[in-house]
């Protein structure tokens, strides 16, 4: 009864946890999903964070590059006017040479579109010749040029840039006046429609969305691809890209062209690179809109989130199946303890994870079957105490039952003992006062019994007989069974006394005899005892009938066999019921 | 639901290859979605436009198209004929039309609809913005009107009748195919004669009537032979360049070298031409009225100057009149008719 309350509230304690359960399941999916989310962010962030050097480095680069190589080509394009220039200073100044000169300059104009106007000053810096797209050819206009910088900086430098001006304040026009050679030193001025310079910026690709223009050093727009802006006469020195290229001039620090970030003429975000379109005092302009710019990164920063998210989403979903196979055997542990708890003790546990987990959950199994095995022993054990004493019944438990083994013969020392006067009593007094003299006899003889190794036969009443030397063996069981005897004589001799004092008239006494008796089980199939059978036993029991209170009569071989530790006084031979013979008979006088 | 959801993402993926495949496809936001463009010009100038359309109308039509306009999806084009008599009535049809912009490729025309303060944005091309109060400066208009300019100042019209001496030497009484209007505001007028004046010829006016016809030209022809004319200037009127053909022929049958700015003129059987490439020209219109479907302001468009001039020159023409051409023009010539 007192077992299945203590189960009943075993079985409560894991129901009142049961709202808790599902935490190691939510609490190791979050770790998994946690872990791998943090990975996956730092390796992003890092990916990031290098795509970004790479990329900035990488547009620093291209666009140095791309303002170089673009103002290379302003500079060829200015280059190739000034060389077309120059085979027009070639002929002689004498006379005849004009109409010459004169189909030269229409030819050149032809070639070289950008140019309107070209004028020939001769050595003397007058004007012999005009030749001009929009207006009639001027011959020997004589015009004076002498004090001119076109004449004297083109004599003196042998080149010379004019500066960008604009004609009807729209299109923008620059002179470049080239000298002749020493022998004759003519100067061709031509006047150079800068907006032919558009043909050039608008086929420069600068990314997507990215323009090239040219910036004079005023700061004056000269090219752009919208030809409109410079048409409108647009002035750039206000933009910081544009100051920066003037100081940096001025600095001399020609050779690191910086790129900026910056604003565009509208106002947007660019990153700006430029350098310098030598001889003139121009600079390019290559300009790319940041957020095109950064486009990579922004890529590389929504791949990284995609592939975060998607990370995350399968960091959630193995962190859930891992959980799951990891929670769920758990549980069948879990359950499958609870179960033993509850004293289902043939409960196995099936997990077959192939992991440490299968391992445990084996170990349970085989803790489940030695606590069941223990359990069956415990109950064998708590059975066979009361045939032995407790030493005897764990050890017959433990030894697998081989001790007691099938039904034999061994030699055995019985011991009978009972109450005198025992009947009388009990049917003159009350049965509580009889059962607690029963209780208190049995008491007193179980822990004399309990001490010894005598196996228990059989109660009868007051009555009790064991034996000595089976199933445990003894090689000095007549001495033995003769000492346990002296033991009990002597303090149920004292619960004799204390009775008689109550007034209870009882007393004790015991038969020894020893000799050969058939042991085994008796019994029918459910109900059953261990006990020794043969005319030992009887001889015992009927020493113990014969023996007076007080007294312990044992036989010949027990007398035999103790003498050397036992007084005896030999009696007078006795006819004993079921012995055909006198029986010598011994009464205990003392031990030593 | 599912249904409606499936459709969303139809659409979406419709409207994003849409996108892809038309990246220039204007739409502006408080708009139908259809810019509409009005074309005003003179009449005599629509057969120009009519199939087969002459080069430079079709390199406009192909630049808008090009642009991402086409007509009858995202652009309505109407073709409205003016006349100064008949303005009024020009005005009521386009402020009926309500144009998003105006393309006005005749300055007499444009003139007046600056003068009757039509605020509508309009791309022009005529030939001298700022002389003619047009245009406050060429790189800022300043006012709703923008475009393209044929000529490069006074200078050019004096190298082309340079140009046409230097095939006819002789020539000395130059006539000079005008607008009446032009010629009888004086500006224009002015402009010749101090030209005359500079190279020592006489200068012959001989008036176009706004409402022109073959018997009007053959009438104008007849006066300027009768007034003793040895050489002809056709001016760069969309009238005169709308007649080309029937201009060209009527000088050969006079005996008139003709000077012209268009490439076009001397196709069709004029002398010499000298001036800016109209196709270009027209092609760069186009543009401009792009900028103008997508918001910008006329005021700030600057005017565009031509940048190259061509030399034609029409041998067929120099043959049938008994000319030689001076080996030296010949190979400045861009372009040679034979």
């Amino acid at each position: 009864m007192t077992e299945r309350s203590v189960t009943a509230t075993e079985r409560a304690a894991p129901i009142a946890r049961r709202p808790g359960k599902g935490r190691l399941f939510r609490k190791y999916a979050f770790l998994f999903a946690a872990a791998v989310a943090a990975a996956l962010l730092a390796s992003g962030v890092v990916q990031i964070w290098f795509a970004y050097q790479e990329q900035t480095a990488f547009l620093i680069r291209l666009q140095h590059e791309q303002a170089t190589a673009a103002a290379g080509k302003i500079g060829q394009f200015i280059g190739e006017i000034e060389d077309q220039i120059g085979w027009t200073t070639q002929l002689p100044w004498v006379a005849g040479t004009l109409e010459q000169r004169r189909f030269d300059a229409q030819r050149l104009l032809r070639q070289v579109p950008a140019i309107t106007e070209l004028a020939q000053i001769d050595g003397g810096g007058h004007e012999q010749l005009r030749v001009s797209r929009l207006a009639m050819d001027a011959v020997g206009s004589d015009q004076d040029y002498s004090s001119d910088p076109r004449f004297t900086e083109a004599v003196a430098h042998k080149v010379w840039f004019g500066p960008v001006y604009f004609r009807e304040q729209s299109e923008p026009y620059m002179a470049i006046a080239v000298g002749g050679n020493r022998r004759e030193p003519g100067v061709s001025v031509a006047e150079v429609n800068l907006k032919f310079i558009w043909d050039v910026v608008s086929r420069i690709r600068v990314g997507r969305r990215g323009t090239a223009y040219v910036v004079d050093g005023k700061g004056r727009l000269i090219a752009h691809p919208d030809i409109a802006l410079v048409l409108r006469n647009t002035d750039l020195s206000s933009l910081a890209q544009v100051r920066a290229a003037g100081q940096t001039d001025t600095a001399g620090d020609a050779d690191l062209q910086p790129v900026k970030t910056a604003r565009d003429l509208q106002g947007h975000e660019v990153l700006a690179a430029y350098a310098p379109i030598p001889p003139l005092d121009w600079h390019m302009f290559v300009e790319l809109p940041v957020n095109e710019a950064y486009q990579p990164i922004y890529s590389a920063v929504e791949r990284s989130a995609a592939l975060l998210v998607a990370g995350l989403a399968l960091a959630v979903i193995a962190g859930l199946l891992l959980a799951r196979r990891m929670v769920v055997p758990i549980r069948t542990l879990q359950q499958g303890a609870l179960r033993i708890g509850d004293g289902d003790l043939s409960q196995r546990i099936s997990v077959t994870t192939g992991d440490e987990l299968e391992d445990l959950a084996d170990q349970f199994n085989q803790m489940g079957e030695r606590l069941q095995q223990l359990y069956g022993n415990l109950e064998r054990v708590s059975q066979l105490k009361r045939y032995f004493s407790p030493q005897l019944a764990e050890m017959i438990v433990s030894s697998g039952n081989a001790i007691l083994g099938e039904s034999h013969r061994r030699e055995i020392t019985v011991i009978f003992c009972d109450l005198r006067n025992f009947t009388a009593f009990s049917s003159s007094s009350g049965p509580e006062v009889v059962m607690q003299v029963l209780a208190a006899y049995y008491k007193c003889l179980g822990a004399e019994l309990r001490g010894s190794e005598a196996t228990i036969g059989q109660f009868a009443g007051d009555g009790l007989m064991a034996f000595f030397n089976d199933p445990l063996p003894c090689p000095d069981h007549q001495a033995r069974g003769l000492s346990t005897a002296l033991a009990m004589q002597k303090e149920i001799g004292k619960l004799v006394e204390e009775w008689r004092q109550q007034g209870i008239e009882l007393g004790f006494g015991v038969g020894i005899a020893s000799g050969y008796a058939t042991l085994g089980h008796i019994g029918t199939e459910d109900q059953f005892h261990y006990t020794a059978i043969g005319p030992v036993v009887n001889l015992a029991s009927r020493l113990c009938d014969e023996a007076e209170n007080g007294e312990i009569l044992m036989d010949a071989a027990v007398q035999a066999a103790t003498a050397g530790v036992a007084k005896t006084q030999k009696l007078a031979d006795r006819r004993l019921k079921g012995f055909p013979g006198p029986v010598a008979v011994y009464r205990l006088l003392a031990t030593e | 639901m599912t249904n409606r959801r499936w459709l969303g993402r139809r659409e979406f993926v419709g409207a994003a290859a849409v996108v892809l495949a038309r990246p220039r496809v204007v739409f502006a936001s408080d708009h139908d979605n259809v810019f509409r463009l009005a074309v005003v010009i003179r009449p005599g100038q629509e057969s120009d436009l009519k199939e087969p359309r002459a080069p430079y109308w079709r390199t406009w039509y192909d630049e808008l198209r090009q642009l991402g306009y086409v007509e009858g999806q995202n652009l309505e084009i109407e073709i409205h004929l003016a006349d100064p008599s008949s303005l009024d009535q020009t005005i009521a049809d386009l402020s009926a039309f309500r144009p998003d912009a105006v393309f006005v490729p005749a300055q007499s025309i444009v003139s007046l609809l600056k003068k009757a303060k039509v605020s509508t944005p309009i791309v022009t091309v005529v030939v001298r913005p700022v002389a003619y109060g047009l245009a406050e400066s060429l790189a800022r208009p300043g006012g709703n009107i923008t475009g393209f300019t044929l000529d490069a100042g006074l200078e050019i019209i004096a190298k082309r009748v340079s140009l046409l001496r230097e095939i006819v030497p002789s020539a000395s009484r130059l006539v000079v195919l005008v607008l009446r209007p032009y010629w009888e505001a004086g500006r224009t007028r002015g402009d010749f004669l101090q030209v005359g004046e500079q190279l020592g010829i006489t200068i012959i006016g001989a008036p176009v009537e706004s409402q022109n016809s073959e018997k009007g030209y053959q009438q104008i022809f007849a006066d300027a032979v009768r007034a003793g004319g040895d050489s002809l200037y056709v001016t760069p009127a969309p009238e005169n360049l709308a007649h080309r053909g029937l201009i060209a022929d009527l000088a050969i049958e006079a005996r008139l070298p003709s000077v012209s700015q268009f490439r076009e003129y001397v196709e069709a059987g004029g002398l010499i031409g000298y001036g800016p490439d109209i196709v270009d020209v027209y092609r760069r219109a186009a543009g401009y009225l792009d900028r103008i479907f997508k918001g910008a302001d006329p005021a700030g468009m600057p005017y565009q100057q031509p940048t190259k001039f061509d030399l034609t020159l029409n041998l067929k023409t120099a043959k049938a009149l008994g000319l030689a051409v001076p080996p030296s023009l010949l190979a400045l010539a861009d372009d040679v008719f034979e």
